[in-house]
């Protein structure tokens, strides 16, 4: 109980000592630690984390399998408490899911007997809302990455990338102010990734969610976002921050950029070195 | 086309094949008709039986027995199913007396039932309660319990609660599952209202075999058996196609990215 008054008093008082160049820091993870328990003894997945996503910005936690950063994601998402520290959402610690965190899932995990709609709004009836205003919201957001026409279909008629989007969507629809995203592409083929990702950027420039985005593929990291962060293999430790300071919007020639070029052989750098 | 033709073509040669088989046993080989009937004789008692009447009157007591105590089975099945997978001190309580009925033949039961509650039709339904709830119940939990594991913590995170998880999820996706149940149900329960038939009756389709087999009419015992059969295929065709009809995504499952 300590510790947790601890991180909430940290919190609330960072942004008056160290203002953020970017906004000032939604989500703070504070010497976070999270160990588990399993038949072949403890094991150590997240060790002395901190760091922190500024309001609006769009930060990739970048890292190799297994370290740890999904994780670190479950912690923030409510679904796992941790061993020590704390991680704070809008200056309160996380003490299990809220409604102003939305989640999506490297699976799209939608339920195969309801519509669209009704997977997508599953979160509005969850937390007890205006069931009116959940679908209206629910609809434009459906709009937004072309799945109008798709509201009243299942989700065995959609491809898998249209399954995904959806699945940000759900995310999305009770308008949180912080959006976790869990390695969401990776079950995605390249083709589809790419869209994907532009898509991402547009409900990103236009919702400007603060996002905490997971993934192993280091240009998806430089291409989407505003800072990219790199942790160690297990346990995960902060070994990089980096700002990606190229314009937006993005696009497929962002790529080609000698700064962008600059950017991924720098953290492949980081990368080789974490393998040793 | 051709495929659901040849598809409908092969049960029609197993019966053609049997029937023919009838026919030598009977005419050929000169089986007496009170070993095997004629298949006219029965064709000829099933006729007297529905058409003037006296086949009605045991068909509905084997039916409304049976349907009755489908139906109240297969529900409380699933009740107690739900409340075993949701609580864990229901599993454990409840656990070891299933496992000790389960291993039981409920058919062995028919006596005793009839001592408790009577000739009369209750215990009848009460035998076929009996049969059909261990199939559905332990479908249904463990259909309850295969819930994906990633559906379940979506969920959480979307803050749904137990009930709605349970509604909107879990029951959802164990359907499948308490079909399964239901189809074997429909089987058994057959079986359980012609045994309590067989124990004391004065009514019902099994009645009418046990009478028919001591005056050695066995025309109008096989008469009485096509009834049951033409029953248990009605039944299952029924629970067959509520399966499709409700559940309607099970088989798109494989569509829905499952990497």
């Amino acid at each position: 109980m300590a510790q947790v008054n601890r991180a909430q008093i940290d919190s609330v008082e960072e942004p008056a000592s160290r203002p953020e160049p970017l906004g000032t820091p939604l989500v703070v993870a504070k010497d976070l630690d999270v160990t588990f328990h399993t038949k072949k003894g403890r094991i150590e997945a997240v060790k002395g984390l901190s760091l922190n996503v500024g309001d609006g910005e769009f930060v990739s936690i970048l890292g190799p399998s297994g370290c740890g950063k999904s994780t670190l994601l479950r912690v923030a998402a409510g679904l796992l408490k941790p061993s020590g520290g704390a991680l704070s959402v809008g200056g309160e610690t996380v003490a299990g899911p809220r409604s102003d965190v939305g989640v999506v899932f490297q699976k799209p995990a939608l339920l195969p007997w309801k519509t669209v709609l009704d997977n997508v709004t599953l979160p509005v009836r969850s937390q007890g809302l205006n069931r009116k205003a959940g679908a209206e919201r629910a609809r434009r957001l459906l709009d937004m990455v072309g799945l109008a026409h798709f509201a009243e279909s299942y989700p065995s008629e959609l491809s898998g990338g249209m399954q995904q989007r959806v699945g940000i969507v759900r995310g999305l629809v009770n308008d949180p102010k912080v959006l976790l995203m869990d390695e969401p592409f990776s079950a995605l083929d390249a083709m589809t990734r790419e869209t994907m990702m532009d898509d991402l950027q547009r409900i990103w420039n236009e919702t400007r969610k603060t996002v905490m985005f997971i993934t192993h593929s280091i240009p998806e990291a430089v291409y989407l976002s505003d800072r990219v962060i790199v942790l160690s293999p297990r346990p995960a430790r902060l070994v990089e921050d980096l700002t990606i300071d190229l314009p937006r919007p993005r696009t497929m020639d962002t790529m080609s950029d000698a700064r962008f070029t600059d950017y991924t052989r720098h953290l492949r750098g980081i990368f080789s070195h974490l393998d040793k | 086309m051709k495929e659901k033709l040849t598809g409908a073509l092969y049960p029609l040669i197993t019966f053609g094949a049997i029937l023919a088989l009838w026919l030598v046993a009977v005419y050929v080989w000169d089986v007496p008709s009170y070993v095997l009937p004629k298949p006219l004789a029965v064709l000829g008692a099933l006729k007297t039986g529905y058409i003037d009447g006296l086949f009605w009157h045991h068909f509905f007591y084997t039916l409304s027995s049976t349907a009755m105590g489908y139906v109240i089975g297969c529900v409380a099945a699933i009740c107690v199913g739900a409340v075993v997978s949701e609580w864990r001190i229901a599993e454990r309580l409840i656990n070891p007396l299933v496992i000790a009925l389960q291993s039981m033949p409920k058919v062995a039961l028919a006596p005793l039932i009839l001592v408790w509650f009577g000739f009369d039709q209750a215990s009848k339904v009460i035998m076929v309660v009996l049969v059909c709830f261990f199939p559905v119940f332990v479908n249904t939990v463990v259909g309850l319990k295969q819930t994906p594991a990633d559906l379940l913590e979506m969920a959480r995170a979307a803050n749904t609660g137990r009930w709605r998880t349970f509604w909107e999820i879990r029951f959802p996706s164990a359907a499948g599952h308490i079909f399964a149940g239901l189809q074997i149900a429909i089987v058994l329960s057959l079986i359980g209202a012609v045994v309590a038939e067989f124990v004391s009756s004065s009514e019902g389709l099994g009645y009418l075999i046990n009478a028919s087999a001591l005056t050695m009419e066995v025309n109008v015992m096989f008469a009485a058996l096509v009834s049951l059969a033409a029953m248990g295929v009605i039944g299952t065709q029924l629970v067959r196609f509520a399966h499709a009809k409700l559940v309607f995504w099970e088989g798109t499952l494989a569509a829905t990215v499952q990497e």
